[in-house]
């Protein structure tokens, strides 16, 4: 999904993507930034205005295939973690597609790209539930089994504190992601609020029980070759991915 | 799964709202004095007797909802008086599921229709010197006697003990765990002075006294063969401090939201400042949250899953210190009117820590929660 720009990324309405419809195609213009799958991608949504005086009213979608003319991906960005999956910059340089590659009518875009966008939010808060689920499993195993002051490290109160935080996060981001489900189960449109609070607690709090995980492992949690390191590393992308915390606050406190 | 509560749990969350906002409007509802809090706790008894609120739990009956609407009923309520809540909690909810899960039909005849139909007010004794019976014996002991149960014990921190028409002693029988039940003015029963508490101001809590008191046999539930039925009395108070703390984050931040929205500073309302509006947002993400989590924890307990215990340690937590966080963002909000006394928020941030402290404390169910990780 090409949305983000180097210089638009929750203020969607500043983007500078044009796509300039002549006769029976659209002439795409402009960078998006931070692509999942940029680097390997066969196909692209991509947001661009068709009527930039009109601004977020003016931004329609458009598909854009692997190899078009004019259309090339960045190399992947070096990222702090999340590293199997690839991002890149995509970059349109008079890049014309037939005009059926229109998504919908002109126009629709904004409409579009928010839909995405929580759903977007809600599928990326997911992994987060699974990595609490997997931390508390390795922390348990690696407590029983670490042997300090003449007893596993299990048994003492600030270890098993460390595991409850963890397992009450991650029943906690389980019940708000059920819940964006669930709304989007009974077609409700729209769930800004519900999809911004799971956003914002998952992306606000999923740290926390990442950094207990490494105190847990201790000197090995601070080693590439335990996996607590990388969840730690994975976890700081929950409040910048899908809309940044201040954003969610922003949307959050406009509702109420 | 379901996430909303249906037409009728909503109608009868409306009732609540109507009963209790008829009794705010009538009398204060945190009411420190003695007698005019007693006659508040029998008022409010007596008028939601009058719905299906006493019920829920309490008495198996499809037509007053189940666990989920507990929780969001005990929201309501608690939302309008943390005092009165607990008060009211503490004798339909405990001591009432105390009768109804084990007592006899005649057990039930003599104290569980009279507490449920707002005639008498309960108590349960249940905590001895420290607020937890977790990491110590229970001392308070019956001991047969002719037909008769004499009872000595030492009692902490019970709600309604200096008002209670009927009061649940927890104790020990035989060496098992048993519960007595003990009627107003039993001779050897000596409630001790009201305490005066950080907060909680309406609820009469005092120390329980009970020296060589006297009682029939057919006043004891139990002994029970294992312990797992102090477990369950643990379980259902944490329960209700889980919708006290539910109820604690909605008025502080209905109070918070409604500041900053008709507040005005520099020419404009309050929240359209970012550190305002987004600390509302913050409030709200972890109220939403708790409820979550608390009604997630009472669908558990109604379906009897395994994870239920766990879950509602991790509810109780989770719930507990989130009213604590949401009160006092809610005073920082409020500013100078929150500092007042009587301000929702003000009284919901004095509340807050005896939820974490009663019950399971915050402490004991980390470990629990710990221990279930551990596979202990």
């Amino acid at each position: 999904m090409g949305l983000t720009e180097p210089n638009a990324g929750s203020d969607v309405a500043s983007m500078t993507t044009t796509a300039e419809k002549k006769d029976d195609k659209y002439i795409l213009n402009g960078n998006k930034m931070f692509i999942t799958n940029g680097p390997i991608a066969d196909v692209a949504v991509v947001y661009a205005k068709t009527r930039p005086e009109l601004q977020h009213a003016g931004i329609s979608a458009f598909i854009v295939e692997k190899g078009t003319k004019g259309f090339s991906a960045g190399p992947p960005l070096i990222k702090m973690g999340v590293r199997t999956s690839h991002t890149s910059e995509l970059i349109f340089q008079n890049c014309e597609i037939p005009a059926e590659n229109l998504l919908g009518n002109e126009g629709d875009g904004f409409l579009m790209a928010m839909q995405t966008v929580e759903w977007d939010r809600s599928a990326l808060l997911a992994p987060f539930v699974g990595s609490a689920t997997y931390l508390l499993k390795k922390c348990a195993q690696y407590a029983k089994g670490r042997v300090q002051f003449g007893r596993p490290i299990a048994q003492f109160q600030a270890i098993k504190h460390k595991l409850a935080d963890i397992r009450i996060f991650g029943e906690a981001a389980r019940s708000l992601v059920y819940r964006i489900a669930w709304c989007k189960d009974q077609g409700r449109p729209l769930n800004h609020l519900e999809a911004a609070i799971a956003k914002l607690y998952v992306g606000d709090w999923s740290m926390a029980p990442t950094f207990d995980a490494v105190l847990v492992h201790g000197g090995y949690g601070y080693c590439h070759e335990y996996d607590v390191e990388r969840i730690f590393r994975d976890s700081r992308l929950a409040p910048i991915g899908g809309g940044t915390s201040d954003i969610q606050k922003m949307i959050i406190s406009k509702l109420i | 799964m379901n996430f909303d509560f249906t037409e009728k749990e909503q109608n009868l969350f409306k009732e609540l709202q109507d009963i209790m906002t008829g009794l705010a409007g009538e009398a204060k509802l945190e009411e420190k004095d003695p007698g005019r809090s007693e006659i508040l706790v029998r008022k409010a008894l007596n008028r939601l007797a009058k719905t299906a609120y006493l019920k829920l739990g309490t008495i198996k009956d499809e037509d007053a909802g189940g666990l989920c609407a507990m929780m969001g009923a005990m929201e309501t309520v608690s939302s309008y008086s943390q005092s009165l809540f607990l008060s009211i909690e503490m004798s339909a909810r405990l001591f009432g599921r105390i009768i109804s899960a084990f007592g006899t039909g005649e057990q039930m005849k003599r104290w569980l229709s009279p507490v449920l139909s707002g005639a008498a007010v309960g108590a349960v004794a249940l905590s001895e010197k420290a607020m937890n019976i977790d990491n110590e014996p229970m001392t308070a002991a019956g001991v047969r006697e002719n037909g008769f149960v004499r009872i000595n014990a030492e009692k902490s921190y019970v709600i309604n003990g200096p008002v209670a028409d009927f009061t649940a002693v927890v104790g020990i029988m035989d060496n098992k765990p048993a519960i007595f039940i003990v009627e107003k003015g039993a001779g050897g029963l000596i409630p001790g002075k009201r305490l005066d508490m950080v907060g909680f101001d309406g609820a009469a809590v005092s120390g329980l006294t009970l020296d060589n008191c006297l009682i029939s046999e057919d006043s004891v539930i139990g002994p029970f063969d294992d312990k797992s039925v102090l477990t369950t009395l643990k379980l259902w108070e944490n329960q209700i401090l889980i919708g006290s703390s539910l109820g604690m984050m909605k008025s502080s931040f209905e109070s918070a939201r409604i500041y900053a929205k008709t507040h005005k500073t520099g020419g404009k309302p309050a929240i359209a400042y970012q550190e305002v509006g987004f600390k509302l947002a913050e409030m709200l993400t972890l109220f939403q949250t708790s409820q979550l989590f608390a009604y997630r924890a009472a669908w558990a307990a109604e379906a009897k899953n395994r994870e239920t215990e766990i879950l509602t340690y991790c509810a109780k937590v989770f719930c507990t210190e989130a009213a604590e966080k949401i009160s006092g963002w809610a005073l920082q909000i409020l500013s100078g009117a929150g500092y007042i006394s009587g301000n929702p928020a003000e009284i919901a941030f004095r509340c807050s820590k005896y939820n974490q402290i009663a019950g399971t404390s915050t402490e004991i169910s980390r470990v629990k929660i710990g221990d279930a990780a551990l596979g202990a």
